[in-house]
This record gives structure tokens, C-alpha cells and sequence, in this order.
């Protein structure tokens, strides 16, 4: 029964419909390109009509207006790359808000914890990025804050130099990276005091300053036996000896190397713990009045 | 009109007499099975298998989570009420309108399409007795929409996994299959009621 003639015949039909389909599968890729390219061209029409058609019966079931005019497409379109934008600037500009936050919380926490002198927050406003990146900054505090020459500037991790320099809005801040820079220090473990000054630039000369770190300290003897006995590893801290705008007790660095200059004094590297760069914002440590 | 050839005498050596008749020209344009039916026919077969295949291509973006294959009906409705060869042609042409319109590989849906046509001849021999009634367009459309979507994911399912077919076919393929046996029952009507001849 199932072997009639006309079982037969409609299987010898879909037989050929599947050979002509399966014949589709095996035509070369022009050929095939050529076609998708006649059917598309073919069913435009169609798929315009029926879009409509569907879009009608969305509105009818939804009751929303669509679809959107290809002006109205545009224009969303439009409003959409503008946000986009907008959204990575936003991000962008959160990051950073982000790390000001962390900076300035970290700043607010060394403030909270100093008791006998006041801390003023003061932003970068000027670096020479091309000379003496790692020499002198400028800071948007002046007199009207409070600010003197001599008081030391730092950072949550240490000393970052002294105020050179101050107007009424600003003030210029020799770094510890300036090749001029001297300082009265000393060693609280051993309980010895020494002068902090810059290396000689002639370690430096084929290097550009934009992007080096401060160049390492030398703390230099005035009595021999009392500097015999720094070591490596042995902190280095501010002193108020020779200045009495400068907060005594800030951190400036570690020692990293001992030696025995020409005239048989000890020298001493010592490695800043702050470091200058990419800063945008420092601390001026005030004297209690 | 009648022509005779004569020679001197005027014998007549030939005589053909040519007659107009206007209630056979009538049929052979106008009557059933004549041309001008037939053209007819042959418009609105290529009308509709080529708005359908443009609806099929386009339903999705109106209403994604909504299966719905009018070009599956229509296959299912001419094979079943006029020829089984138009609804193979149907699954030829408008499978491969719908390819170049969802930019698919040339012949996919059209193979998807084949086995609806069968089916849909298969229950229409299986089920005589429904063959005029509301059950008739609702059963079609159910069972074309189910079949074609089964096909459509065993032929045009990509790289997809038989798990993730497997999960379409619950969430997907028989709600889809539902809606278009029920939305398949008016225009399956409409389709019947328009189509000049019945089977």
C-alpha cells in the first residue's frame, strides 16, 4: 500500500526538491553570492511590505509608535554615540575623582594624626616636565595659608622637600631632587645628626630628569666617629636643628649605602622614601603657633 | 469566414471556412483550468510565497520572543490544497528568498521547508474528515510550525550544542508552535477562502 503510484510520485518529487536544495549546498561561492545577492534584492520589497505589516500589528497590540522614521533612526543613533562618549568621559573622570579620593583621604589621615603642628592641602599647580621635574613644584597656598619659606612639604610617605619661595597664592617648593638642596637630618637610632644634601648631577648627566626618581641623598659627616656608626638600612628623618619652620620627625629615606670620602669623612646614600612623581597633591607641615 | 481557392473556370480547388467561436474562446481564457484563471493563479501563488517569505524574514524583529513562519503555512497550505509540486516549489524559492533575507547559508531553510510539504500531505490524507473544518488550519499550522522549527534547529542550528536545541525546543519552538496553529487557523481560512480552486 504504502508503494501506490502516487507515493511513488511524491517521493520522486521531494526527492528532486532535496536534490535541487542539496545542488544549492554544492554550488561555488560566487555563484552562491550571486544568488543571496538576487534573493535579497528579490525579497526587499517583501520584507519592507511585511514589516510594516508587523510593525502595524505591534502597534495595535503594544500601542507604541514604531517603527522610527530612518530620520528618527539617525537621530537616536546619534544620541546614542554622543552618550556613549559621554559615558567614557564620565568613567574617565570617576577614576580619577577615584584616586584624588584615595590620595586626599591618605593625606586627611596624616593630617588627623599630627597633633602639635596643622597641615595644609595644597595642589600642584606647575612642574617643569621638561628641566626640573624633579627640582621644583609650585603649590596653590601661599602666605594667606599660612606658609612660610623653610617649612617642609611631604607627602603620606615622607619628606618631599621645603617651601623655597611664597606669595600670597602660591609658593615654590625646592624638591629633594634639586641639586642645591641641603637639610639638617638625622639618624634617630643612632642619635646622630648630619647634612642632607643633593648627589653631584655628574651621576646623572646622560639621564633625562623627566623620568627618574630623585636622585639619592648624601648625608655627610661633621664628626667622624658619631658617622661610623650609620649602617644600611638605618632611617633618616628631619630635624628642627637648623631651621625651626621644619616639623621634626619626617621621614626622608633609608640609607643604602655607606663610604669614606677623600678627606676620610663617612658619607652615607640615602634612598628617599617619597617619591616626586605624578603628584597632585602635597602637605605643608605648619609649626603650632 | 469561409476562403476558397479557385482556378479559370472557377472551380473551387480549395475551401476553408475559419469560425469564431466565442463560448470556446470564453472557456479556453475565462472558464475553469483556462489561461487567464490560471495566470491569475500563478500571480497570487507568487504573491503570497513572496510576502510570506519576506514576513518570516522581518516577524522576528517585531516580536522576537513570538515564533511565527507564515511561509511554513503557505507551504503547508498549497501542498495540501493545490499541489504538492507548487509546495515544493514554494519550499524552493521562498526557502531561499528567506536564506538571502537572514543572510543563512543558500538552501538551509529550504530544507527545513521539504518535510512540511510531506506532512502536510501526509495529514491531509491522514485526516480526510477534518479536511473542511476549524481543526483542518489550526492542526496544519500547528504541526507545519512545529516541523519546520525542529528542521530549522536540526539544519540551521549552528554551532550550538544539542542541549541548548534541546532547551529552544521546550521554551521556544512549542509556544511558537501553538501561536502559529492558532494564528495559522485565520490566515490558513483567508488563504482557502481566496484560492479560486479546491482540491
Amino acid at each position: 500500500m504504502i508503494f501506490t503510484a502516487v507515493f511513488r510520485k511524491r517521493l520522486y518529487l521531494c526527492l528532486a526538491a532535496l536534490a535541487l536544495v542539496l545542488l544549492a549546498f554544492c554550488l561555488p561561492e560566487e555563484h552562491r553570492q550571486w544568488l543571496g545577492s538576487l534573493g535579497q534584492f528579490l525579497g526587499r520589497p517583501a520584507r519592507a511590505a511585511a514589516g510594516t505589516v508587523t510593525a502595524g500589528a505591534k502597534d495595535i497590540l503594544t500601542g507604541r509608535k514604531e517603527p522610527l522614521s530612518p530620520a528618527e533612526q539617525e537621530e537616536v543613533l546619534a544620541s546614542l554615540a554622543t552618550l556613549k562618549i559621554d559615558l567614557a568621559e564620565a568613567q574617565a573622570q570617576s577614576q580619577s575623582f577615584q584616586s584624588e579620593n584615595k590620595q586626599l583621604r591618605e593625606l586627611l589621615g596624616l593630617v588627623k594624626a599630627a597633633r602639635q603642628y596643622s597641615f595644609c592641602v595644597a595642589s600642584v599647580i606647575r612642574r617643569d616636565a621638561l628641566s626640573d621635574y624633579h627640582a621644583t613644584m609650585l603649590i596653590d597656598k601661599g602666605t594667606r595659608d599660612g606658609l612660610k619659606i623653610g617649612q617642609a612639604v611631604l607627602s603620606p610617605a615622607g619628606l618631599l622637600g621645603v617651601i623655597k619661595s611664597v606669595a600670597p597664592d602660591s609658593a615654590e617648593i625646592r624638591l629633594l631632587g634639586h641639586r642645591d638642596f641641603t637639610l639638617t637630618c638625622r639618624i634617630p637610632a643612632r642619635r646622630l645628626t648630619g647634612l642632607l644634601t643633593s648627589a653631584p648631577d655628574s651621576d646623572h648627566v646622560e639621564r633625562p630628569s623627566l623620568l627618574l626618581p630623585p636622585s639619592p641623598m648624601q648625608m655627610q659627616a661633621t664628626s667622624g666617629l658619631q658617622f661610623d656608626s650609620g649602617v644600611v638600612g638605618d632611617q633618616v628623618v628631619t630635624s628642627s636643628l637648623g631651621n625651626e619652620e621644619m616639623l621634626d620627625g619626617i621621614i626622608i629615606g633609608t640609607i643604602t649605602k655607606t663610604d669614606i670620602d677623600t678627606a676620610g669623612a663617612p658619607v652615607m646614600q640615602v634612598t628617599p622614601a617619597a617619591t616626586d612623581s605624578q603628584l597632585d597633591f602635597v602637605l605643608v607641615a605648619i609649626p603650632a603657633k | 469566414m469561409k476562403y476558397t481557392l479557385q482556378d479559370n473556370q472557377d472551380n473551387p480547388l480549395l475551401e476553408a471556412e475559419i469560425t469564431f467561436h466565442l463560448p470556446a474562446w470564453r472557456r479556453l481564457l475565462l472558464g475553469y483550468g483556462g489561461i487567464l484563471p490560471k495566470f491569475g493563479d500563478l500571480l497570487w501563488y507568487a504573491f503570497w510565497l513572496w510576502f510570506c517569505s519576506g514576513w518570516q524574514s522581518v516577524w522576528a524583529d517585531s516580536f522576537p520572543m513570538l515564533g511565527f513562519y507564515p511561509l511554513a503555512l503557505f507551504v503547508a497550505f498549497w501542498s495540501t490544497r493545490h499541489s504538492l509540486v507548487g509546495g515544493l516549489v514554494a519550499c524552493l524559492i521562498g526557502g531561499f528568498l528567506l536564506d538571502a533575507g537572514m543572510f543563512m547559508p543558500l538552501g538551509s531553510q529550504a530544507l527545513a521547508l521539504l518535510p512540511v510539504a510531506w506532512l502536510a500531505v501526509w495529514l491531509e490524507e491522514r485526516l480526510p474528515s477534518w479536511k473542511f473544518t476549524v481543526l483542518a488550519p489550526i492542526v496544519q499550522g500547528f504541526s507545519a510550525s512545529l516541523l519546520f522549527g525542529l528542521c530549522f534547529l536540526l539544519f540551521c542550528g549552528g554551532d550550538s550544542d544539542i542541549l541548548f536545541r534541546l532547551r529552544q525546543f521546550a521554551r521556544h519552538l512549542l509556544p511558537a508552535a501553538l501561536f502559529s496553529g492558532l494564528l495559522g487557523a485565520p490566515l490558513l481560512f483567508a488563504l482557502w477562502g481566496l484560492g479560486r480552486r479546491q482540491k
